[in-house]
């Protein structure tokens, strides 16, 4: 498999840092690691090592999966539908 | 590739051929309704959202299927759409909020239900009490009397 990496960088004030590990490992099958941060303000996740054949649909689809993660879980703290 | 900057109405958006983003403000539109808006989206589209500033929320939206620059101006346009659907839903429910709880305090805690689960355990203690013609409750007693 070719090194291929992404650096995803999210703002704590918009993606929630448990989302961004609940996407780490829903995605963890695909890369050969995905290491998860967090600063003050970002959860920086590093996919290293994954099939090039993906392009930027991995990285695109983690975001994708964090934001989702974000809203659920957002909504569920608040106690209204999902 | 080169980034076009344009008015959508009154949305002002970018595009780099592949994927558009617009800035919003945060006093306008809130965060929950970026986020009602954007959990309509993701099965559409990848999107992504960055903090410029403070007060100031980017959207990027990229289509998972391909597109070209009049399917990207739509799919600014019908997310503004749905924006705009979600900030009326979140200031309806934050105009609403107190008579809510207020409904729900006195569906739980009015003493009008339980006066009517009063009024239907009293109506089942009279139908235990009439008569019964037909003896169904016979079977009941101790065989050896009968």
């Amino acid at each position: 498999m070719a090194e291929t990496s992404a650096r995803l960088t999210f703002h704590r004030s918009l993606y929630l840092p448990e989302a961004v590990r609940a996407a780490a490992e829903a995605y963890g099958a695909y890369a050969e690691s995905i290491e998860v941060t967090d600063t003050e303000v970002e959860t920086i996740a590093v996919l290293k090592g994954f099939d090039p054949g993906y392009g930027d649909v991995l990285p695109d689809g983690f975001a994708n999966h964090a934001l989702f993660e974000t809203v659920v879980r957002t909504r569920a703290t608040l106690g209204g539908p999902a | 590739m080169t980034d076009i900057t344009q008015e959508l109405d009154e949305l002002i958006y970018s595009t780099d051929g592949r994927r558009v983003s617009f800035t919003l403000d945060e006093a306008i539109y809130p965060r929950d309704a970026v986020y009602g808006a954007a959990y309509l989206f993701v099965d559409r589209a990848f999107v992504f959202l960055t903090r410029p500033a403070d007060d100031r929320i980017e959207v990027r939206l990229k289509p998972k299927e391909e597109s070209d620059k009049a399917g990207l101006e739509k799919l600014a346009g019908e997310y503004a759409n749905e924006l705009l659907n979600q900030v009326v839903r979140v200031r309806v429910g934050e105009s609403t909020a107190q008579i809510r709880e207020y409904y729900m305090a006195k569906a739980f805690f009015a003493d009008s239900n339980q006066t009517s689960i009063d009024a239907l355990l009293a109506e089942l203690d009279a139908e235990e009490l009439e008569e019964d013609p037909l003896e169904i409750s016979v079977p009941w007693e101790d065989p050896s009397n009968g």
